[in-house]
């Protein structure tokens, strides 16, 4: 019945033509009542029934539309596809993460050129495929929507164009009249040095300077060094050759210099097997709880500032030959010389010149200087001085720096002193390159925002010799341009800093090898493999220690200085210097030592705690925290309190790198609060150390801690049990009998037995097996984990409601005294139990066995009656409470985005966020229970290698994120069915044992026993400290 | 021909006034009038029915985050619910059949409120496991449909699969037992009403009754073997309930003595429930005569001795877990009393297992206000047994790492109260509309323990032998020949 | 229906009412149907009706949901859609016990009760002959067929019932439209 349409005006057909077509593309066209839409009403041709039928289909298509309708999921093939890329196949591309101080050479997995995960570079002789938490976690930043997305004057955008043009004006005119200076951190890149130095030339003459400053100070160590040895550098330090290391307040392993190649170091001297019942012995003596102490044999407790008299103390007992004030201290100095020359290993994190000055006194008579140190390589990371943000704010405030420009640094945040934002606002120009937005930026001119490490071409030289190279793995997102490019630019140079780069390598690199013939040889292999170690130029510093004598007067003066009570500011192994506050990632990773997400907090010691009435909420039932106000040097913090064993008695500790106000979302990433500006100068350096007083406030927090302190003991029934959760021995006991510590497990495993017949496992039968001994707890397994497996972040007020949704997370034990607790650190996942108790509950058949001995979930037919999550008796199943990655099949429309979740969470709901999901793996929607899968993608993309080539799997082709995340291999994974593997090797051994096995869930994770390298055995016994009170 | 009964039994059916024609106007009133009290009570309660929509419906359309729950503690009042529900849906079907085939006669002037009790309680508690679902909409998976996915059918060896079934046939099953029983009154009704649409009504819901004694000889015999069948169901019910606990591997949840103890529970709450609805209908509907303290006493009876079966176990467990040696199994009973959750624990042990002691002194027993404050007291009791049950076991398991707590949130608080209105909206409606009391069973105990009929055998005999009973009746003889 | 002439007997006691039903039936007066408020124990002897066979089929449909859940169960975790369940037997006979109870009584209870319907012709809706409407209050009734019988035979019919005690008796017919 399309009958003909009369207009009054060429207007109204062209309306209504478009009505016609907007109307046809809204609904199905074979409607008859269309036409009758399309008659004018002056015609009056539209009748009633017309009408009738019009109203009618409008409410029903209101309906329609208003109901459970399919999200539209728009998908492009590729019109012309690279050749490199095939679609669904993943790309790895060798490349260095340089990104907030993080220096790690790793692979990049990119999935139709979208990079997606980091894994490490297995090449890479520095950190031997290791990676931390942050690498893992600097993807997600790639994606951050809140990147600055191009050049901006103030709060406006510009071109590039026009910045380049007002900018190199202003440069001119600022160079004319004054100095102009870059200010950054540590740059190591060789090839940028070359394009700051060629960009400082162009300036003029003394018209530039480059100020260096770490806001994680190094000045200390640099100075000492220059001091002892003419040199201001770090030397390397081999914790793999040492067979006694002292640390003295020194978080090698967490957060000091190279903590993930320390760690892989470290960890291959701490690892015991039936073949080496040797290992090292570590002695750490600190104040503030870190990881490395709780992964020491002995940790000695001690004040803030009594880690700098306990140097003296070795100072004297080693090198004086006199006495130590502290007799544990001393104690470790005699096995320190009982060692044996070049077998000793001191390391201590101190700011103080002095201390560190005797620090090289110590191991000078040690030895260990050509055996444990080495100057052969010595790091390029940190060069900073902290003289130079005084000497910046002076400049500009006298008026003799009139330019300034910001590289890879946030001094506005991160500076001890204040002022610095007004002074910069002295300055004539002032740009900013950070490619997101922070507190410098904003008080900047200008913002020319460089590209993300992953978009970038580069160079690094973290130790001399040793180049990475950084090539980019997708195109730019946004319309950033690499800062070398900027400075190119500034500095009148033509070409892009590619080009340079090669000429650079050509000129001063390819010489220095003699393994590559051939330029394109040496640079291509350089690419690939990511890493080229030149030969090494043997460097040989001699030690002068002159002054160490009057270091150690100085020393114990300070010390003497602050006081009873002490705080001490560290740094957050998750989020750094505050550079890392905005990735949700690390936000949600927990503290290794604390357990505590999203806020910093002070630490103290439990008793304390106790004493003086800050447990409100003893049974952690709604983890409310009491804050109290700490004063030091002036400043003011007030900060909820967090008891933590092992805190000496009033001893506080602080996280740096909170409370961050320019960050997006700044209500849930800004969280806690900023402690830089409690620092002091001592000497020419800045001090973690200050003198303190703290008072109870009324006000309190809500902590979003994932592990609280229980007491898992029975004192009151049958005597003291303890659950068999972890097993720990001691290495003379492991060396009399290889199942010390696990005598119990083969009378368990003989009362297992059963009526049913067991499932075969014909083909592959995975199984992990992960050492007790090697975990330091750094918490990369969990992030690659989250990354790899798209795992929600679920925001600060979820993980408060106990919903984290980590996979994989680290269960952190005490035992012994309160005062001076050992602890184990456990990665607990799904245990992929044969005998799985979740399998049997499920009314749906969601949830049960495969062949290969893995723990299946079928998201599709979960229905979520979290019975599987109850009968968990590890809880590792988790549940999606929300829809956290908006991945309901039904789009609930304003329900999706009305939730009361966090915006970071939401923020996932974003396309561009979401381009970092991995689509090998299924998104979970709402009302779904989810849990560790053994990566079973990745194995089965494995199977499938293996089969293209008809050949059977070999070991560690199938391997987990946790795994290969690991900086200290403490995760064995593999086939236990054959017979070769590691992983069997691992299963068999007598260290080797399951938790909870009594209860017959038969895991497929296991785990080898704790060894101590110690005399004393203590008692295994879980601390109950709350009720002590 | 009348089983003889003592004349030491009190009477089923008091007043000396009471014949045939009486009982049914007495007992048909309640559905030809409506009280003012009514009214309001129902308007009440169906607001609350409506909040429980809208709670559920909040539910739905944000998810399971809406409550309370945590990756720890993955049931709390939604299971708690639900178990508690289906604990007093016990009673019903209970008295109809087990007292049926222990030819109880006092249950004449329960059961039919009661049955109606059950099929409430249950619709209740059938919302709960549906709703507690992360994904209602896929509910359907649970039930052996065949589909193209394989086909993938539901797992049998899930307790929670089990529980689909006990309840959805103990539902249709105490349906059948309850509406079989209710068409003789129907029809009784029927052929009473005035009005065309009143008489067309329950002349569809009678069936089309007429009484002839084929129909009774069937009706008996299809009671008779219902009752033989329910009587096992019950039991199993809360059996299969308990499975879901004792089945699993949680310390306070792997417990062999679940089964007795949770049937024991139930028939405990089901009677006390039945008790306080009782004890409202009969004021309201002015059905003294026929709910009589001799009814309510002996429902007494049981809750003391359910109570105290039910005080056993929790002895017993108690006594288990010391006595195993087993870490895990003595932490969390100890947990269970002194732990975080001691206040819950407290309430159980005070509300279930020493309130009813009182029922030990005859005196109390036939209280009527005692009796309904202590059955409120058992109902709120035996919820804190299901929440302390399921929570306490939860929250502090086997790894201390993952341990827990749990509070719950505005929306868990309005399902609970909501489902509670919704009940007693049901239950308001059925007592309006339908012969609370199985007028026909009542007739046909009149002749045997009526006060009436205990008079006139009283009369008898005295004129026998001399009165040797202690006590004369002064009463109408035979009064209902006379009119 | 056959006849619509009736003769209707109305007694409101029951111990009179089953005398009279065997006093009547020893005359060897054909009882047409007979109309309680309440089961009357004891009548169904009187009246001579056979034992109902209800509870046999109630028997037979239980049988019937034993076996349908065993064999149905059986045949999806073994042949049908076998899977590994926390490494339990593909054939966990104990954990079907449960289901396969339920089913039984579910078989056996609606089998039973539609049974119980279709024999008493009792349907939602059903209008039946009401002979008396207090039969379901406070009458016990007998019903005569009177269709065949001659004047002298019903006024004897009469006669007896009032000499059994009943209270009133009355003739019913029921014209053709009446259902």
């Amino acid at each position: 019945m399309a009958d003909k349409i009369y207009w009054k005006g060429i207007e109204e057909k062209e309306q209504l033509e478009g009505f016609r077509q907007t109307a046809e593309k809204e609904f199905n066209d074979e409607l008859p009542v269309l036409s009758s839409i399309t008659e004018p009403i002056s015609t009056g041709k539209s009748n009633r029934r017309d009408f009738l039928k019009m109203l009618g289909f409008s409410v029903t298509a209101a309906a329609v539309a208003a109901s459970c309708q399919m999200p539209v999921r728009k998908s492009i093939p590729y019109v012309w596809r690279p050749e490199e890329i095939v679609p669904g196949v993943a790309n790895y591309y060798a490349s260095t993460v340089v990104q907030g101080g993080e220096y790690l050479p790793v692979l990049v997995k990119t999935r139709e050129g979208r990079p997606i995960k980091i894994e490490g570079n297995k090449l890479s002789i520095i950190n031997k495929g290791g990676t931390s938490a942050r690498a893992q976690a600097s993807i997600i930043s790639l994606y951050d929507g809140s990147r600055l997305k191009g050049p901006k004057r103030g709060a406006e955008n510009i071109t590039w164009e026009k910045a380049d043009a007002e900018i190199g004006e202003k440069l001119k005119a600022a160079a004319a009249s004054g100095k102009v200076v870059l200010f950054s951190s540590s740059v190591f890149s060789p090839s940028t040095s070359a394009v700051i130095d060629a960009f400082g030339k162009s300036l003029g003459e003394g018209k530039f300077e480059h100020l260096v400053y770490d806001s994680i100070s190094y000045s200390g160590i640099l100075d000492a060094n220059e001091k002892t040895f003419g040199n201001r550098a770090i030397p390397s330090y081999n914790f793999a050759k040492a067979k006694v290391i002292v640390g003295v307040g020194c978080d090698f392993l967490g957060t000091w210099l190279s903590p993930t190649e320390f760690a892989s170091a470290y960890s291959e001297n701490r690892k015991v097997s039936r073949d080496k019942k040797e290992m090292s012995r570590h002695i750490q003596i600190e104040s503030v709880p870190t990881i490395t102490g709780f992964k020491a044999d002995t940790r000695i407790a001690v004040k803030p500032s009594d880690e700098l008299t306990a140097v003296v103390d070795l100072y004297n007992v080693i090198v004086a030959g006199g006495a130590a004030k502290n007799a544990k201290v001393g104690k470790a100095a005699e096995e320190l010389k009982a060692a044996g020359a070049g077998n000793a290993l001191v390391v201590t994190g101190s700011n103080d010149v002095n201390v560190q000055v005797l620090a090289n006194a110590i191991n000078n008579a040690l030895g260990s200087y050509g055996s444990t140190i080495s100057w052969d390589r010595t790091y390029n990371t940190k060069k900073g001085s902290d003289k130079s943000i005084s000497a910046l704010i002076e400049g500009l405030n006298n008026g003799s720096i009139k330019g300034v420009l910001f590289y890879e640094t946030n001094p506005v945040y991160t500076a001890p002193v204040k002022g610095l934002a007004d002074a910069i606002k002295k300055a004539e120009i002032s740009v900013a390159f950070n490619n997101r937005p922070d507190e410098t930026a904003n008080a900047c001119q200008y913002i020319c925002p460089d590209n993300h490490w992953l978009e970038s071409w580069n160079d690094v030289e973290a130790k001399s010799g040793i180049l990475n190279t950084v090539q980019p793995a997708i195109t730019k997102l946004f319309d950033t341009r690499q800062f070398q490019e900027t400075l190119m630019k500034w500095s009148g140079q033509t070409g892009s800093y590619y080009d340079f780069l090669q000429k650079n390598w050509e000129a001063s690199f390819y010489g220095k090898q003699s393994k590559y013939h051939g330029f394109w040889a040496f640079w291509d292999n350089a690419i690939h493999d990511g890493e080229i170690v030149l030969d090494a130029t043997a460097t040989g510093f001699s030690y002068n220690g002159a002054t160490a004598g009057e270091a150690a007067n100085a020393v114990s003066a300070i010390a003497a200085s602050y006081g009873e009570m002490q705080v001490k500011f560290y740094e957050s192994i998750a989020i750094g210097d505050g550079y890392w506050a905005d990735n949700p990632y690390l936000q949600e990773l927990p503290d290794p030592v604390s357990k505590v997400t999203w806020d910093n907090y002070i630490i103290v010691n439990p008793k304390w705690y106790v004493k003086n009435g800050y447990n409100l909420d003893p049974d952690f039932k709604e983890k409310i925290y009491a804050k109290a106000k700490l004063s030091v040097n002036g400043g003011e913090i007030e900060l909820p309190v967090v008891a933590v064993p092992g805190t000496p008695e009033n001893t506080f500790g602080i996280a740096l790198g909170y409370g961050r106000t320019a960050v997006p979302h700044a209500k849930e990433l800004g969280r806690g609060q900023a402690a830089f500006h409690l620092l002091t100068k001592s000497g020419d350096t800045f001090t973690t150390i200050g003198k303190a007083s703290i008072a109870k406030t009324n006000n309190t927090e809500l902590l979003a801690i994932t592990q609280t302190h229980f007491n898992i003991t029975l004192k009151d029934l049958g005597g003291v049990k303890t659950r068999k959760i972890v097993k720990e021995t001691t290495l003379k006991e492991y060396q009399k009998a290889e199942n010390a510590g696990n005598e119990d497990r083969m009378e368990i495993m003989e009362e297992l037995v059963t009526l049913y017949y067991d499932h075969e496992k014909p083909g592959h039968h995975w199984t992990m097996v992960i050492d007790l001994n090697a975990c330091d707890g750094c918490g990369a397994c969990v992030v690659a984990c989250n990354i790899e497996n798209n795992v929600p972040i679920v925001g600060q007020d979820q993980v408060r409601r106990s919903r984290e949704m980590h996979w994989l997370r680290i269960d952190r034990y005490f035992s012994g005294e309160v005062e001076n607790p050992d602890v184990v650190f456990q990665p607990m996942l799904c245990q992929h139990c044969d005998n799985a108790p979740c399998e049997n509950v499920c009314p749906v058949s969601a949830t049960n066995h495969s062949s290969e001995g893995i723990n299946q979930m079928a998201y599709n037919r979960c229905i979520g009656t979290r019975y599987c999550a109850n009968n968990c008796p590890y809880k590792v199943r988790r549940f999606n409470w929300y829809d956290y990655q908006q991945a309901d099949a039904f789009d609930t429309g304003w329900a999706s985005n009305n939730m009361p979740l966090s915006e970071t969470t939401l923020s996932m709901h974003e396309p561009l966020t979401r381009m970092v999901l991995n689509p090998d793996v299924t998104v979970r929607s709402r009302g779904v229970m989810e849990k560790c899968s053994f990566c079973v993608q990745r194995l089965q993309g494995a199977k499938l290698e293996a089969k293209k080539e008809s050949r059977t799997l070999k070991d560690g082709e199938a391997t987990t994120a946790c795994q290969t995340a690991c900086p200290t291999n403490a995760i064995v994974f593999g086939d236990r069915n054959d017979k070769t593997s590691e992983v069997f090797d691992n299963f068999v051994d007598k260290r080797t044992f399951g938790v909870i096995e009594e209860i017959h869930t038969m895991p497929n994770v296991l785990y080898k026993t704790q060894v101590r390298n110690r005399e004393e055995e203590k008692k295994y016994e879980i601390l109950d400290y709350y009720h002590q009170s | 021909m009348h089983a003889y009964e003592s004349e030491f039994r009190e009477p089923l059916i008091n007043g000396l006034d009471k014949n045939y024609t009486k009982i049914t106007d007495d007992l048909v009133a309640p559905t030809e009038r409506m009280s003012a009290m009514w009214l309001i009570s129902t308007l009440l309660t169906g607001a609350g029915a409506l909040f429980f929509v809208f709670c559920l419906g909040w539910t739905v359309w944000f998810g399971i985050g809406t409550w309370g729950l945590n990756k720890t503690i993955g049931w709390a009042w939604d299971i708690t619910n639900f178990v508690w529900w289906i604990g007093i849906g016990h009673a019903g079907t209970l008295i109809s059949a087990i007292l049926l085939l222990f030819r109880q006669r006092y249950r004449t002037g329960i059961n039919r409120a009661a049955e109606a009790m059950t099929i409430f309680a249950v619709i209740c508690a059938g919302m709960f496991p549906v709703f507690h679902m992360g994904r209602v909409w896929d509910a359907p998976f649970i039930f052996p449909i065949p589909n193209t996915r394989g086909p993938v059918w539901p797992n049998f060896n899930s307790p929670l699969l089990w529980d689909v079934f006990a309840i959805s046939t103990y539902f249709s099953v105490s349906l059948l037992f309850w509406y079989s029983g209710l068409l003789p009154d129907f029809a009784t009704i029927r052929d009473r009403s005035k009005g065309k649409f009143r008489k067309w009504i329950y002349n569809i819901a009678a069936f089309g009754w007429t009484g002839s004694a084929k129909q009774w000889q069937r009706f008996e015999s299809l009671s008779l073997v219902l009752a033989a069948l329910s009587t096992p169901l019950v039991l199993s019910v809360h059996t299969i309930v308990s499975f879901d606990f004792a089945t699993s591997v949680i310390p306070g949840w792997h417990t062999t003595i679940f089964p007795p103890y949770f049937v024991a529970g139930a028939i405990f709450s089901g009677f006390a429930m039945v008790e306080t609805l009782m004890l409202i209908v009969r004021k309201l509907f002015n059905l003294e005569d026929y709910i009589t303290i001799n009814h309510i006493e002996s429902m007494n009876k049981i809750i003391v001795l359910t109570g105290s079966i039910v005080g056993i176990a929790y002895l017993t467990e108690l006594f288990m877990a010391w006595y195993s040696g087993y870490l895990y199994e003595q932490f969390a009973f100890y947990n269970r009393i002194l732990g975080k959750y001691l206040w819950a624990y407290a309430l159980m042990m005070s509300c279930n297992v020493l309130s009813p002691q009182l029922y030990w002194f005859k005196s109390m027993r036939r209280n009527i206000y005692v009796t309904f404050i202590l059955s409120i007291f058992v109902n709120i009791g035996m919820w804190f047994e299901r929440f302390v049950i399921i929570v306490t076991s939860l929250a502090d398991d086997y790894l201390p790492s993952s341990w827990a707590y749990f509070s719950p949130t505005w929306v868990d608080i309005g399902i609970y109260t909501g489902s509670i209105s919704v009940f007693l909206f049901l239950f308001l409606l059925f007592s309006r509309f339908f012969p609370t009391i199985a007028i026909a069973e009542v007739k046909s105990i009149f002749r045997t323990s009526s006060e009436v009929a205990k008079a006139e055998r009283a009369k008898k005999e005295g004129a026998a032998h001399g009165g040797f009973m202690g006590f004369q009746h002064v009463g109408p003889l035979d009064k209902d020949a006379k009119n | 229906m056959a006849s619509n002439k009736f003769i209707v007997g109305l007694w409101d006691h029951e111990e009179v009412y089953l005398h009279a039903v065997e006093h009547i039936r020893h005359e060897g007066i054909e009882i047409y149907d007979s109309l309680t408020p309440f089961p009357v124990h004891g009548l169904d002897e009187a009246l001579g009706l056979k034992e109902t066979r209800l509870h046999s089929a109630g028997f037979l449909f239980g049988a019937t949901g034993t076996t349908l859940a065993l064999t149905f169960m059986s045949w999806v975790m073994t042949t049908n859609y076998p899977l590994d369940f926390g490494g339990k037997p593909y054939w966990p006979l104990p954990s079907f016990i449960p289901i396969t109870f339920e089913m039984t009584v579910l078989f056996s209870a609606w089998g039973m009760t539609l049974t119980y319907l279709v024999r008493n012709k009792l349907w939602p809706g059903r209008v039946p002959r009401i002979f008396d409407t207090r039969t379901t209050d406070d009458r016990l009734a007998l019903i005569f067929d009177a269709e065949k019988l001659s004047e002298s035979q019903i006024s004897n019919i009469k006669a007896m019932c009032k000499s059994q005690g009943a209270i009133d008796v009355k003739d019913k017919v029921f014209t053709e439209n009446e259902a």
